[in-house]
């Protein structure tokens, strides 16, 4: 049950919000009770490795928080514990089959890969290891446990929520006309990023992904992976603003995931800017613990590829995933090792052009169905041959269109505009105050892109999120 | 269990505004028709899953909850509507994937199911290296059903309407690679299969193209929006096919006046909204005002145990006492009035629907053989004889 699935709008939302309104001192129960319902729902009884994930976490947190020796022990179990999970369900197979090459009766195939669980498994661990370095106290409500590992808005595609920076509001939170604006507003803002924007992308990329690669001209091998390339943003965009946009309804506030990625100067300054709490993620519990950049150079460059190894690897258990963190690993530490400042001496034009050359053909990496395809379809890119179906065959009037609106607003040019005429969806905006006048017709705004998306639903389209299967 | 969650008034009330303004498609389910909605889908609704199954697989239970809703939430048939139609109108895009807009707004039918994948135009336009074995089978064919037709003293005919990317190769939309438009084009040729075939039968045989081709370049000719041949382009198409039916072959011109009518394209039930068309029709005739006898359909029903097409006609003030049968595919549907001007006695059936070799004999059986026709007239279009319709037949009458 997706946020875009009209069911969810349309029934879940409510009820869950109808339900959340009554509940008083509750609240946090009837939360953890509908993000059970809501896995429970997509999931079946996979939602028992959600409910381990909980347990595991919540008894080590208890083992953090009342052992003064030994925590070093408790910690090392809990993070081994979280990871065994993830590793079973979804780097098992990939080990033993790809990797290691055994033969396919020794371990089971097609095991199923449990919705979220690279999120909420991330979740766990950052519960353990802010409770470990002090950032946060233990909990020793279950349910707070549960519910900040497990609630529904961000449970299976983010944003990544650290504990630390959310476990006051797990106790004490409260939700103002100005959290209900803002989160109507990023909710319909994201959910016509999904299904305005990625769902019309999607159906051109996936058409020309799906083609022999050597059937394509150049111009639809360029379209398709335009295509793509704004799809996913707009997907995992879109996804994360209606997870702040519930957030706020709710009276949490959920970091910022993405900041414009698309116009960075730079690989380094991209992954500032794209799925941004999982960057910080990996900075905060990966690369500073390693050393990050204080051992020197060589040992910095270690950390940064392991990093982006790792990057990749989250992302799926396939070569195509590795070698796309690998791709981005390699330019970062490219630019590390001195590029960055030839780039600062260019012009602003010849950095965004070096930037968006990296990320587009690493996405053709990242959607391709193996390495095979991604090179063939990378070369097709650059084919003179007048042979093959040109992107006039595959795309239509609506998807242009929409590939020209999703050029526009993968820039802040809109949002700067917008702001002229209403109190726009900026991040923490809603700690400030706005002239009702400002706040009407973010309201209408609001109204129309969510009657636009609902059309779009309602009418019957299929539209799964991208980043469900990590 | 507890926490401090403050919900301040006003936050409240808008929280509540949203969740009654949210309930509303839900709400309207109790109000919707599953038989309306089922009409407009084209297909049975999913049905509401069995609790039962909820303990064994509940994702699976879930799903098919899923789907029963999305099936009958409130607004679906109408937003569905609105966006096909902004989608064909607004954007000049086929909101279905097997409909494809070609040059000038003509519309094709690509495939005859909800998929991207030409075929409907493979199968009208065949390679080359299939016509030897095309004019093998199609003539044998042929010949087998005179053979056994002539054995109930019948002669049969055979009207063949060619279908629009055979007519228009030139205006297939841009995503037809070149070598299937360049098999279009060689399809309407002189030695291609359904030109030989009447070639090879030329007293029983109508080829429509050479028929169709002077006139295709006028405006709403073979309708632009639509499947099938219509209007002018079947009434010539069918008054061909009677100078060979009533005069041995003597060539035909009509000598009918035209004129643009309005009407609603065949593709509307596809396109999912009403798209409305013209179509050249003949000058005082409306094939609406024919006497029909509409208890001929649930007849033929009967028999043939399915949900087939059929009407009779019967026109006192047509010049030709004869009573005429005609077998035929959706094409003879748009085809028969024309048919019904001329003759007091008209019947039709389409026998898509017939998959079986028995059905077929029972439908010759019964409503052919033994229903003292003066002409038997079988009403086809290029595609159907290649996927062989023919062979269908004779499979049901030997």
């Amino acid at each position: 049950m997706g946020f875009s699935s009209s069911i969810f709008l349309f029934l879940f939302l409510p009820v869950f919000l109808a339900a959340y309104l009554v509940a008083g001192r509750y609240r946090n129960l009837v939360l953890l009770a509908f993000s059970l319902l809501f896995y429970f729902f997509g999931e079946g009884y996979f939602v028992l490795v959600l409910l381990i994930s909980i347990g595991l976490n919540y008894l080590v947190g208890l083992g953090l928080g009342r052992s003064r020796k030994g925590r070093r022990r408790w910690l090392l179990f809990g993070v081994c514990g979280n990871l065994a999970l993830l590793a079973y369900f979804k780097y098992s197979e990939f080990l033993v089959v790809d990797v290691l090459q055994f033969p396919q009766p020794t371990f089971p195939t097609d095991l199923h890969l449990p919705i979220g669980i690279s999120f909420f498994t991330f979740q766990g661990l950052s519960y353990l290891v802010d409770v470990y370095r002090g950032h946060a106290s233990a909990d020793r409500s279950i349910h707070r446990v549960a519910a900040y590992i497990c609630m529904f808005p961000q449970l299976i595609a983010g944003p990544i929520v650290r504990y630390a920076s959310i476990s006051e509001q797990l106790v004490r939170r409260t939700v103002t006309a100005r959290c209900v604006y803002f989160g109507l507003l990023f909710f319909s803002i994201g959910l016509a990023e999904k299904v305005v924007i990625a769902d019309t992308l999607a159906e051109l990329a996936d058409t020309i992904y799906a083609a022999p690669p050597d059937t394509l001209h150049a111009s639809a091998a360029w379209i398709g992976g335009l295509a793509y390339m704004f799809q996913i943003f707009f997907d995992f965009s879109g996804y994360s603003a209606m997870a702040i946009g519930l957030g706020l309804l709710l009276g949490f506030e959920f970091p910022r995931n993405f900041n414009f990625p698309y116009i960075a100067g730079s690989i380094s300054e991209f992954w500032r800017r794209w799925h941004m709490t999982l960057s910080f993620w990996f900075r905060d519990y990966v690369y500073i613990p390693l050393g990050g950049n204080r051992l020197g150079a060589w040992r910095t460059y270690r950390n940064l590829i392991l990093v982006f190894l790792l990057t990749g690897l989250w992302h799926g258990a396939a070569w195509n995933f590795i070698f796309w963190g690998c791709w981005h690993g390699l330019f970062i530490l490219v630019e590390r090792i001195g590029f960055s400042e030839i780039l600062r001496q260019t012009h602003v034009g010849v950095r965004h052009v070096y930037t968006l050359a990296v990320v587009y053909f690493g996405w053709i990496l990242f959607r391709s169905p193996d390495l095979e395809h991604a090179a063939e379809l990378a070369l097709q890119h650059f084919s003179v041959s007048q042979e093959g179906l040109s992107a006039s065959a595959f795309v239509t009037n609506e998807q242009l269109l929409v590939l020209g609106l999703a050029t526009l607003f993968s820039t802040p040019l809109m949002l700067r505009l917008s702001q002229t005429f209403m109190a726009t969806c900026e991040y923490e905006a809603w700690r400030q105050t706005f002239p009702p006048r400002k706040l009407v017709t973010g309201l209408l705004v609001s109204g129309i892109l969510f009657g636009l998306s609902a059309i779009k639903i309602l009418s019957g389209s299929f539209s799964p999120f991208i980043y469900f299967r990590f | 269990m507890q926490s401090e969650t403050e919900i301040q008034p006003i936050a409240g009330l808008l929280i509540l505004v949203l969740i009654v303004c949210l309930l509303i498609p839900t709400g309207r389910i109790p109000m919707g028709d599953d038989a309306n909605r089922a009409v407009y889908h084209r297909r049975s609704l999913a049905s509401f899953p069995n609790p039962t199954e909820l303990r064994a697989e509940p994702e699976v239970y879930f799903r098919a909850l899923q789907k029963w809703y999305a099936d009958r939430v409130g607004f679906s048939i109408r937003s569905s509507l609105i966006r096909r139609s902004v989608s064909f109108h607004l954007f000049k895009d086929s909101p279905v994937p097997n409909v494809q807009i070609g040059k000038t707004g003509m519309l094709f039918l690509t495939a005859h199911g909800p998929v991207s994948d030409r075929l409907s135009i493979e199968h009208s336009c065949p390679a080359t290296d299939r016509w030897p074995s095309l004019y093998e089978k199609t003539q044998a064919d042929w010949r087998r059903i005179q053979t056994q037709f002539r054995a109930k003293e019948l002669d049969p005919y055979l009207l063949i309407f060619p279908s629009k990317k055979v007519l228009y190769p030139d205006y297939l939309p841009r995503s037809v690679p070149i070598g299937l438009r360049e098999r279009c084009e060689k399809t309407a040729g002189r030695d291609a299969p359904i030109a030989h075939l009447a070639r090879a039968f030329p007293n029983h045989v109508l080829d429509a193209y050479p028929v169709l081709y002077p006139h295709k370049d006028k405006p709403h000719f073979y309708p632009p929006e639509n499947f099938h041949a219509d209007g002018e382009a079947a009434a010539r198409g069918v008054e061909a096919m009677i100078s060979l039916v009533t005069a041995d072959g003597t060539p035909y011109e009509t000598t009918e006046h035209f004129s643009v009518r309005e009407s609603k394209s065949d593709l509307s039930y596809l396109l999912g909204f009403s798209l409305a068309n013209q179509i050249r029709q003949i000058v005082r005739f409306d094939p609406a005002e024919l006497n029909t006898i509409a208890a001929y359909e649930a007849a033929v029903q009967k028999i043939l145990g399915e949900p087939v097409w059929a009407k009779r006609y019967q026109n006192e003030a047509a010049l030709r006492d004869k009573k005429v049968m005609l077998i035929t595919n959706s094409f003879g549907i748009r085809a028969a009035p024309y048919f019904a001007r001329h003759f007091k006695h008209v019947d039709a059936v389409s026998t898509n629907r017939l998959t079986e070799p028995e059905q077929h004999d029972v439908f010759f059986r019964q409503l052919v053989f033994d229903a003292g026709y003066d002409h038997v007239v079988f009403i086809l279009h290029d595609e159907s004889v290649f996927k062989r319709r023919l062979g269908k037949f004779v499979s049901g009458l030997e």
